[in-house]
C-alpha cells in the first residue's frame, strides 16, 4: 500500500507513515499493554444486549464518556442485572477496535455501586478528617515504652488476640493484655469499636491501646473506614496503635491513628520494647550508679585524708603547743571525732556491700594512719614553741572541731560534707581553687615543699582542686628569688 | 500500700538518678542516699521482668481457653 503513494511528496518522513491498519494495532498493542487491568467506575449508559449475548454500553462521569463491552461469557455470570443510570465499577481491560475506531473498556464484570460509592465515602471522609486537623502528625502521640497495660480491642475470638497475645509475653511478659472485644466486620461493628473505646477510656491505667483486625477482603475490612470509628480513636484517651489487614491495607482508621502497623502482629511489637534490651538498660545504670557513687565516696575520703595531713589538725597543734589547749581533751576530741567518722563510713560501706568496701578501705586506713601520726607528733613537739599562724584560722578550725566532736558526726544536719566544707576554708584546698597546685610523693603520704626534695627522673603527684597528676620529673632548677632568702 | 511503682516509673526514676550521680556536686550523704535509692530500683525493675513470666501465664491459659475459630 505504501507503493501506491507518490515517493517525492513523502521526502523523510517516510518512516513515520503507517496504514490505518498498522495504527489501529499499534494503538490496541499499546493499550492493551498499558491497561491489561483496570477498573473503571462510572454510571452505565446506552445499554444494549446484543443477539450474540455480549452487553454493550457506556460508562460515563460528568467529564467523560468511555466506550465497554461485556461478552456474553462474563455477561452470563453478571450478579446484578445492569440498568441505564447504575453506578458500577467494572474490571477489565483497555483496547482498541480498528473496526469501529472504538477504544473500549472490555469488562469482565460489573460490580454494584455501593462499592463505587465506599471508594468516594472513603476519599471524601479523609479529606473532611484532614481538613480537621485529625491526621496531622504534630497530631500524633508517642506510645508508652514500657507499657504496663496494653488494652486491645479485637473480636472476642480468633487468631487475631492470640497472636497479639502470644507477640507480646514473648517480648515484654511485663505488660498485662486488657482485652476489650469487639465486632469488627457488619453492620453494628463501628458502634461496638466505638463503644470499646469508651470503656478504655475509662480505665486510667492503660498504656497503649491496639485496634487490631486479620486481613479481609476491602468489604470486610470497611468497618475501619467509617467515621464513627476514625472519631472514636482520634478522640481516644490513650495512644491507639493500629494494626488492620495486611501490609496494602491502608484504612481511615490507619490515617488517624497514633501509630500504624501493618498487621496485628506488627502492632504488638510496635507497643513493646524486649525486654532483653530492657534488661541490659537496667544492668548499665546499675553499673554506672556504683561506679559513680564509688568516687563520689573516694572523693571525700580523698579530702579528709588531706584535711587530716595538711590543713586543721597541724592547726590545732600549734594551738595546743602554745598552751592555749588543753592537750589530753584535744587529742580526746580529735581521736573521737575520727572515731565518729570512721563508724559513720562505716555505715555507708556497710550499706553498700562488699565491692565499694573493698575500694576504700585502703584509703580509710591511710587516713587513720596519717591521724595517728599527727596525734604522735603533738607529745613529741615542745609547747613552747611558736609558729606563725592566725589566730582565726585556729579559732576557726577549733569551732568546728568541737562542734564536730560534741554532736558526733550528727552536726549540721548529719551532713559529713557540710563539716567537711567549713574545714576546707582552712585548707590549702581553698588556694588550689585558685589555681596553686601542691605536690606529694606520688604515693601521696608526704608533701614536697622545696625543689631540693625532687629527684630527677623520680615521680611524684600533683594536687589540683579537682584531681590528681602523676608526673615524671624530668628536670629541675632551683630558684634564687629575694623571699626564699628570708 | 501505696500505689505500687510501675516498671517505667521505676526506670525513669534510675535514670534521673544516673543523670544526678553524672552531673556531679552532689553531697556524700546524698549520693550515698541516691546510690542505694537507685540499686533498690534497679533491683526492683529486674524483679519485675523476672517476675512478669508468671503473670502471663495464667493470661495465656485463660486466652487459649477463649480461642476458638479464625475470624479472617
Amino acid at each position: 500500500m505504501k507503493g501506491s503513494i507518490p515517493h517525492e511528496r513523502i521526502g523523510e518522513a517516510q518512516r513515520d507513515v503507517y496504514t490505518v491498519t498498522e495504527i489501529s494495532d499499534a494503538v490496541r498493542q499499546h493499550l492493551e499493554s498499558e491497561f491489561p487491568r483496570v477498573s473503571v467506575i462510572g454510571e452505565i449508559a446506552n445499554l444494549k444486549h446484543h443477539t450474540s449475548g455480549h452487553t454493550y454500553f457506556t460508562l460515563r462521569d460528568s467529564a467523560s464518556t468511555l466506550h465497554a463491552v461485556l461478552f456474553r461469557r462474563y455477561a452470563e455470570r453478571l450478579a446484578l442485572m445492569p440498568e441505564n443510570g447504575m453506578l458500577v465499577i467494572a474490571p477489565g481491560r483497555i483496547s482498541h477496535f480498528g473496526g469501529s475506531g472504538q477504544t473500549q473498556l472490555i469488562a469482565t464484570d460489573l460490580i454494584p455501586a455501593g462499592r463505587g460509592n465506599m471508594e468516594l465515602e472513603f476519599r471524601r471522609l479523609l479529606e473532611r478528617l484532614r481538613d480537621e486537623g485529625l491526621t496531622a502528625t504534630e497530631r500524633k502521640r508517642p506510645v508508652a515504652p514500657y507499657p504496663s497495660q496494653i488494652a486491645v480491642i479485637t473480636s472476642p475470638t480468633g487468631a487475631v488476640i492470640r497472636d497479639i497475645h502470644d507477640t507480646i509475653s514473648r517480648r515484654w511478659p511485663i505488660a498485662e493484655i486488657v482485652h476489650v472485644p469487639a465486632e469488627v466486620q457488619g453492620p453494628g461493628a463501628a458502634r461496638s469499636i466505638a463503644a470499646a473505646f469508651e470503656t478504655v477510656n475509662a480505665i486510667a491505667d492503660i498504656d497503649t491501646v491496639i485496634l487490631a483486625r486479620g486481613g479481609g477482603s476491602i468489604e470486610d475490612l470497611w468497618t475501619f473506614n467509617l467515621e464513627e470509628v476514625a472519631r472514636a480513636i482520634a478522640g481516644s484517651v490513650h495512644p491507639v496503635i493500629t494494626g488492620i489487614g495486611h501490609e496494602i491495607d491502608t484504612t481511615v482508621a490507619d490515617y488517624v491513628a497514633d501509630v500504624r502497623a501493618a498487621t496485628p502482629t506488627a502492632a504488638a511489637e510496635l507497643a513493646t520494647p524486649r525486654a532483653q534490651d530492657v534488661e541490659r538498660t537496667v544492668a548499665d545504670a546499675m553499673n554506672r550508679i556504683t561506679f559513680l557513687g564509688k568516687g563520689a565516696l573516694d572523693n571525700r575520703l580523698h579530702l579528709v585524708e588531706y584535711l587530716v595531713r595538711s590543713g586543721a589538725f597541724p592547726a590545732i597543734e600549734r594551738r595546743m603547743e602554745r598552751g592555749e589547749l588543753d592537750v589530753d581533751d584535744s587529742l580526746d576530741g580529735l581521736c573521737q571525732w575520727w572515731r565518729a567518722r570512721r563508724s559513720e563510713l562505716d555505715g555507708v560501706l556497710d550499706s553498700h556491700g562488699a565491692g565499694m568496701r573493698e575500694a576504700v578501705r585502703e584509703r580509710t586506713h591511710a587516713s587513720g594512719n596519717s591521724l595517728g601520726s599527727a596525734v604522735g607528733r603533738l607529745s613529741l613537739t615542745s609547747p613552747r614553741e611558736h609558729i606563725n599562724v592566725s589566730r582565726e584560722r585556729i579559732e576557726h578550725s577549733l569551732t568546728i572541731l568541737r562542734s564536730g566532736v560534741r554532736g558526733g558526726f550528727s552536726v549540721r544536719g548529719n551532713d559529713l560534707t557540710g563539716t567537711m566544707h567549713a574545714l576546707s576554708a582552712l585548707d590549702p584546698r581553698g588556694v588550689l581553687r585558685r589555681g596553686y597546685t601542691v605536690c606529694t610523693t606520688s604515693d601521696g603520704s608526704r608533701v614536697i615543699p622545696r625543689v631540693e626534695n625532687v629527684a630527677k627522673d623520680s615521680e611524684m603527684a600533683v594536687h589540683f582542686h579537682d584531681g590528681d597528676a602523676f608526673c615524671t620529673v624530668t628536670r629541675k632548677r632551683r630558684r634564687l628569688s629575694p623571699w626564699q632568702k628570708r | 500500700m501505696a500505689k505500687k511503682v510501675s516498671f517505667e516509673e521505676a526506670l525513669g526514676r534510675l535514670n534521673e538518678i544516673v543523670k544526678r550521680l553524672e552531673g556531679g556536686d552532689v553531697p556524700l550523704e546524698e549520693s550515698m542516699k541516691l546510690y542505694e535509692e537507685g540499686m533498690r530500683l534497679g533491683n526492683l525493675c529486674r524483679r519485675i521482668l523476672n517476675e512478669a513470666e508468671s503473670r502471663m501465664k495464667r493470661l495465656t491459659k485463660e486466652i487459649a481457653g477463649q480461642a476458638g475459630e479464625e475470624d479472617d
